[in-house]
């Protein structure tokens, strides 16, 4: 059964058909651009629409965590800024299941987005390459059938909803330490950067996405790498390595959102 | 056999309870260096419309807000018909309405879908409520146009629908009739006495227009620098009997009346009233008195004070001259 306050938060998703497709538009025109520059050096053989897809994910989702930041950052300190959120709290809703129907909500929009990306990313590749079987010229191993390929980019993208889950209830917590949106966004976008240079300063592995960028293909490789870094290198079992890539933004994601529940049950309303 | 005195004492204290709708007692909540609230009581009758009076400041919202549950209290207790608010269950809040402060909803949405995102946060509340609340308030017309393109007065009525929204138990409204024109707060003042006269609701209502607080309370608490200065009836709270009276010199008159009765408190009142607490067998000695000393007396009435003179004698002008 759907709680209350989560029913109202899809209630008001289903009142911005034109905000949603807004960003469908964006996401397409980002996904264009972006491999319109990137297209030549991509392989033009059989199979190699999945190249495309891959390599338009992994440059697409540094847009989304960014996006996400900040989209999470002002979900509650700019409702709470205006006053909707002191009349939404003086109903018979606690704070917890407001917070909870409110993470929920921006999930629901992170499911889309990445949806939404993969169908955008799936049609611009077919209308460039074909999306057959593939041998994998990296590993030079053996030919890797259409649907093995699906599925591989299927399991990222799966990843990817964690890691950017984790980053969407980080905004969150950002959202509750502060009543005013413009610090709060200045916060994510300030801590997005900050994490996006050192990640790529030190080569820090922070979400599933990044697992698109090393080569090409090699997101049907889970299970052959070794390593895993996450600030520092660990060498790890296959098994253990997708056990980690759900595990840490899993870890993040509710560290984030208890202590934004915390955060929450102790704040004044309206002040 | 008559009943002890001791419980005779709990049947009246267990009457006062069920009788309350809302009970306040030692509440206290500081910001920072400011003590907003002072071993704050309040009780509020079930089926009363209730005034809540103060300045600016003097703690009116920062109560309303903690028994909405929207900030915590240091200390003390606050009930809503017998269930603590005060790190309590928020369950009580389904019975009652809550319009506290200036109303605020989602601009990019209709009145009548701002409506229906609280009737889903309430649960139980139909589609046919929503629009009933909407028609109550003369919003009917304007229930599918965005909230954003509102006149203040407009958003005003779309809070007060929503705070009646499922004909709640008790309403609570902080400065309900900002931002409407006289025919709004005349129809507001109709609604609040049909509601209390019909359906029984409790008020509470917190305004700084004396005159419409004065048409429309049985009750008021007068609140002052975060304490209760005064609880009760508007015949209890002025009881004394005053007299006014308006003369040609009110300096002269004011002078003259000190000096010819004890404690008799005259003060001046807007425009030439003069107000005083005596006796109504001294008041044919009064006129004459002024009328031998020179002054023109143009009217002389005796009744309790009105709520501006309680108001002012109790809490002051706060520095407004």
């Amino acid at each position: 059964m759907k709680s209350r306050p989560f029913r109202m938060e899809l209630f008001k998703l289903s009142r911005k058909p034109i905000a949603l497709l807004s960003v469908l538009v964006l996401l397409a025109l980002c996904k264009a651009a972006l491999l319109a520059v990137h297209a030549p050096i991509l392989p033009d053989e059989e199979g190699s629409a999945f190249a495309y897809l891959a390599q338009s994910a992994s440059m697409t989702m540094v847009l989304w965590w960014f996006l996400l930041l900040c989209l999470a950052a002002a979900s509650i300190s700019n409702e709470r800024s205006r006053g909707i959120l002191r009349m939404h709290l003086s109903r018979p809703v606690g704070r917890g299941a407001f917070l909870f129907a409110r993470v929920g909500a921006l999930l629901v929009v992170l499911a889309l987005l990445l949806a939404a990306d993969a169908a955008v990313g799936v049609l611009l590749a077919s209308l460039f390459r074909n999306f057959g079987d593939v041998a994998d010229p990296a590993l030079q191993g053996p030919q890797f059938s259409a649907s093995a390929m699906a599925f591989g980019i299927l399991r990222c993208y799966l990843l990817t909803f964690l890691g950017l889950a984790a980053a969407l209830a980080m905004g969150v917590l950002f959202s509750v330490l502060t009543a005013n949106p413009v610090t709060a966004i200045a916060w994510a976008a300030g801590t997005g950067l900050v994490t996006e240079g050192v990640r790529r300063v030190f080569e820090i592995s922070m979400g599933a996405y990044v697992h698109y960028v090393p080569t090409q293909y090699i997101f049907i490789h889970f299970d052959q790498i070794k390593s895993l870094s996450h600030g520092f290198s660990i060498a790890v079992p296959g098994s253990s390595y997708l056990l980690l890539s759900i595990g840490i933004p899993l870890a993040y994601f509710l560290t984030f959102i208890l202590v934004a529940h915390k955060v929450l049950q102790r704040a004044d309303i309206g002040e | 056999m008559p009943d002890a005195p001791g419980d005779s004492a709990a049947a009246e204290e267990t009457s006062h309870e069920q009788r309350a709708a809302i009970e306040v007692r030692a509440l206290s909540r500081r910001f920072g260096e400011t003590l907003a609230l002072r071993d704050f009581d309040m009780t509020v009758f079930r089926g009363e419309v209730h005034g809540f009076l103060g300045r600016n400041g003097a703690g009116k919202t920062t109560a309303i807000r903690i028994l909405a549950g929207l900030i915590n209290a240091d200390a003390g207790r606050a009930e809503i018909l017998g269930e603590g608010v005060v790190g309590g269950s928020h369950a009580v809040r389904r019975r009652v309405g809550f319009l506290v402060e200036s109303p605020a909803f989602f601009a990019h949405l209709n009145g009548r879908d701002n409506l229906w995102c609280h009737a889903m946060l309430m649960g139980g509340i139909e589609k046919s409520q929503v629009d009933a609340s909407l028609d109550l308030f003369g919003l009917s017309a304007a229930a599918g146009r965005k909230v954003g393109g509102y006149s203040l007065g407009m958003r005003q009525r779309l809070g007060l629908a929503q705070a009646f929204l499922g004909d709640p138990e008790i309403i609570v409204l902080d400065e309900p009739a900002i931002g409407l024109d006289p025919g709004g707060v005349i129809a507001i003042r109709e609604i609040i006495q049909r509601y209390s006269a019909e359906k029984g609701t409790t008020f509470l209502i917190s305004s700084h227009t004396l005159g419409e607080m004065e048409r429309l309370c049985s009750r008021v608490s007068i609140i002052d620098e975060g304490a209760l200065v005064a609880e009760g009836t508007l015949g209890d709270l002025g009881a004394t009997g005053r007299i006014t009276v308006r003369v040609d010199n009110t300096p002269k008159a004011l002078l003259l009346i000190e000096e010819w009765f004890d404690r008799s408190e005259p003060r001046l009142r807007s425009g030439d009233r003069i107000q005083l607490t005596i006796g109504e067998g001294d008041v044919p000695e009064l006129v004459r008195r002024l009328v031998e000393a020179g002054l023109a007396v143009r009217e002389v009435s005796t009744g309790p004070a009105v709520l501006e003179d309680l108001f002012l004698d109790l809490v002051g002008s706060g520095g407004v001259s």
